[in-house]
C-alpha cells in the first residue's frame, strides 16, 4: 500500500521579485514499512520535500498526497530538561489530547523494550546522547504517525556515538514496522540505513536517480561490513557528482 | 564516590573563604570610616560614622520607631514587586501571543521605557493620592515596562525548532506557550524578579521622599531636612540589608523550584 506519493512536484520560492525554482519535477511513492533516504547536495531541497510532506508547503504544481498523520525527528532532541523522560514522551500525546489508557500501554511497552523504563523518572541531563535520542524517538511514535520523517537525525552526534544511535533507531523503527524517510547528506549512513536511496541534483533539485539497496544483512553496522557496500557507495558518489 | 566527597570539601572551603573576604572588605570600609571619623580626618557632622549610626539606631530602636517604618516599606516595595512582575508578564504574555499587537505597541513600549518615571513622580502621585497607593504606583511605573520588555525578548527567542517540534504534533498557539514558552523561562523571570527588587525599591524611597508620613525614605528624607546625617545614613544601612535580604529570599525560592523541577542535581 501506498503510503506517501508525489506526482509532478514543482516548487517555486519567490525572493526580492525573483522566481527560484527548487524543485522540478519530483515523482516518487512509499510503500508501507519502507525506510527511504533522501540525499544530495546542500541546498538542494531535501528540506523543502520533508516540509511538503507535514504540510508546511504546499507545492506550486503537481500533486502531495500523504496517507496518515506524520511523526517528525530532528536533529536535535529538542527534549525538555525540566520534565521527566515519562513526561517528555507523553508530551505529544497530550498535546493531541489524545493520552488514554491503550497509548499508555503503548508507551509503557517501548519504555520497556527499547532499555529506558529504568529512566523514566530521570531528567534528560541525567542521560546519554543516544539515549536521549531514543527518547525523542519514543515521544515522536507515542502518537502511532503512519510516516516517520528523519531530518538528518544523527547529524550533531561523534562518529562512534553517530553509529550506535543509527543502530538503536533502525532497530527501533523496523521492530515497529514504521514508514520512514530519512533526510541525510552523508551517503554511507543513507546506504545503511534505507531499502532505496533518492538522490537529487543540484538545485532545482531533480531526481537523479533512485537506488534499491540489497545488502544481506540485518542492521546498518552489519550492512557496512558487506563487500557490496562498497560498491553502492561509488555508484552513489558517481552519481551525486554527475553532470 | 571519593571525589565528589573531596570536590565537596573543596567547595565549601572555597564558600568559606570567600564570605570571609566579603566579610573583610565590609568591616575594613566600616573600620576605615569610623577611623577616619575618629581622628578627624573627615568631618563627622557631614560624613557621619558608624558609631553615630549605630547609637541614633538604638534610640529609634528604643523609641520603638525602627520596624513600623521599615515594615511600611517593604510592604511597599513587595507590593510595587508583586503588581509591577506579575503585570508586565502578563502583558509579555499577551504581546508574544498578538505579533499585531506588539508591532503596534513596540515604539510606545520603547518611548515609555526612555521617560524618565522618576521625574514624573509627583504627577503620578496627584493622580492616586498621597500615601500607600501613589507610592506603589511610583514603584510599579519604575519596573513594569522593563519587565514587558525583558519578558517579551525571553519569550521570543525560544529556539524555533522546538517550536517546530510541538507544531508537529499539531499544538496550537497556547499549547506552546503553556509547555514550552512559560515553563523554559521561569529561570529567566526569576531574574527579571530579582532586578525588580532593586527598582521597586528605587520607586518607594522615591515615593516616599516626596509624600510619606513613614517608612525609610521618610527617615532619610525627615534627616536630610534636618541635617542629621547620622539618621540619613541609618535610612541606607536599613534600605541596604533589607534588598539584601529579599535578593536571598527570592533567590533560594528560585532555587528551590529549579532542584524541585529536577534541572539541576
Amino acid at each position: 500500500m501506498k503510503v506517501l506519493e508525489f506526482d509532478h512536484v514543482d516548487m517555486d520560492f519567490c525572493s526580492k521579485n525573483k522566481q527560484l525554482k527548487v524543485l522540478d519535477d519530483i515523482s516518487f511513492s512509499v510503500e508501507e514499512g519502507e525506510i527511504l533516504a533522501i540525499t544530495g547536495p546542500s541546498g538542494a531541497g531535501k528540506s523543502t520535500i520533508l516540509n511538503l510532506i507535514s504540510h508546511l508547503l504546499l507545492p506550486s504544481r503537481g500533486n502531495v498526497s500523504v496517507n496518515g498523520n506524520i511523526g517528525y525527528m530532528f536533529q536535535k532532541d529538542h527534549l525538555f530538561e525540566w520534565k521527566t523522560i515519562y513526561k517528555n514522551i507523553l508530551l505529544g500525546l497530550e498535546i493531541q489530547n489524545n493520552v488514554t489508557e491503550e497509548n499508555l500501554q503503548a508507551v509503557d511497552r517501548m519504555l520497556k523494550l527499547y532499555g529506558l523504563a529504568d529512566f523514566r523518572d530521570n531528567h534528560p541531563k541525567e542521560l546519554s546522547g543516544g539515549m536521549r535520542q531514543r527518547v525523542a524517538l519514543i515521544r515522536t511514535l507515542a502518537v502511532n504517525p503512519a510516516i516517520l520523517l528523519l531530518d538528518e537525525p544523527f547529524a550533531s552526534l561523534d562518529y562512534q556515538t553517530k553509529l550506535n544511535v543509527s543502530e538503536d533507531i533502525y532497530k527501533i523503527i523496523r521492530n515497529e514496522n514504521k514508514t520512514t524517510i530519512i533526510v541525510s547528506h552523508d551517503i554511507s549512513e543513507a546506504i545503511a540505513f534505507a531499502d532505496r536511496v533518492m538522490i537529487l541534483s543540484e538545485r532545482p533539485a531533480r531526481i537523479k536517480e533512485i537506488i534499491d539497496i540489497r545488502i544481506d544483512a540485518p542492521t546498518p553496522i552489519k550492512k557496512r561490513q558487506i563487500k557490496v557496500f562498497q560498491v553502492y557507495f561509488e555508484h552513489i558518489w558517481g552519481v551525486l557528482n554527475s553532470e | 564516590m571519593n571525589d565528589t566527597c573531596n570536590s565537596y570539601k573543596i567547595n565549601r572551603k572555597r564558600k568559606i573563604k570567600l564570605v570571609i573576604y566579603q566579610l573583610t572588605l565590609l568591616f575594613g570600609f566600616l573600620g576605615l570610616w569610623e577611623t577616619l571619623a575618629h581622628f578627624k580626618i573627615i568631618d563627622e557632622f557631614v560624613f557621619s560614622s558608624p558609631s553615630a549610626i549605630y547609637r541614633i539606631f538604638i534610640q529609634y530602636f528604643n523609641a520603638n520607631q525602627i520596624f513600623n517604618n521599615i515594615w511600611i516599606s517593604v510592604y511597599e516595595t513587595i507590593l510595587g514587586i508583586i503588581i509591577g512582575s506579575i503585570g508586565g508578564i502578563l502583558f509579555a504574555s499577551i504581546l508574544w501571543y498578538s505579533e499585531i499587537l506588539t508591532n503596534i505597541l513596540r515604539p510606545f513600549l520603547n518611548v515609555l521605557n526612555a521617560l524618565p518615571k522618576t521625574a514624573l513622580a509627583p504627577i503620578m502621585i496627584i493622580w492616586a493620592g498621597a500615601g500607600v497607593r501613589g507610592i506603589v504606583l511610583v514603584a510599579v511605573s519604575i519596573l513594569i515596562v522593563i519587565t514587558i520588555l525583558s519578558t517579551y525578548s525571553y519569550f521570543s527567542n525560544v529556539e524555533e525548532d522546538k517550536i517546530k517540534m510541538l507544531l508537529s504534533f499539531g499544538a496550537t498557539k497556547k499549547q506552546i506557550f503553556t509547555k514550552l514558552i512559560f515553563p523554559s523561562n521561569i529561570g529567566n523571570l526569576a531574574t527579571v524578579v530579582k532586578i525588580n527588587i532593586g527598582m521597586s525599591w528605587i520607586g518607594v524611597i522615591i515615593g516616599e521622599l516626596l509624600v510619606s508620613k513613614a517608612g525609610i525614605g521618610y527617615l532619610i528624607m525627615y534627616g536630610g531636612q534636618i541635617f542629621k546625617l547620622d539618621l540619613v545614613m541609618m535610612g541606607v544601612f536599613i534600605l541596604g540589608v533589607c534588598a539584601f535580604l529579599m535578593y536571598v529570599i527570592v533567590d533560594k525560592l528560585e532555587k528551590v523550584i529549579i532542584k524541585k523541577r529536577g534541572e539541576k542535581k
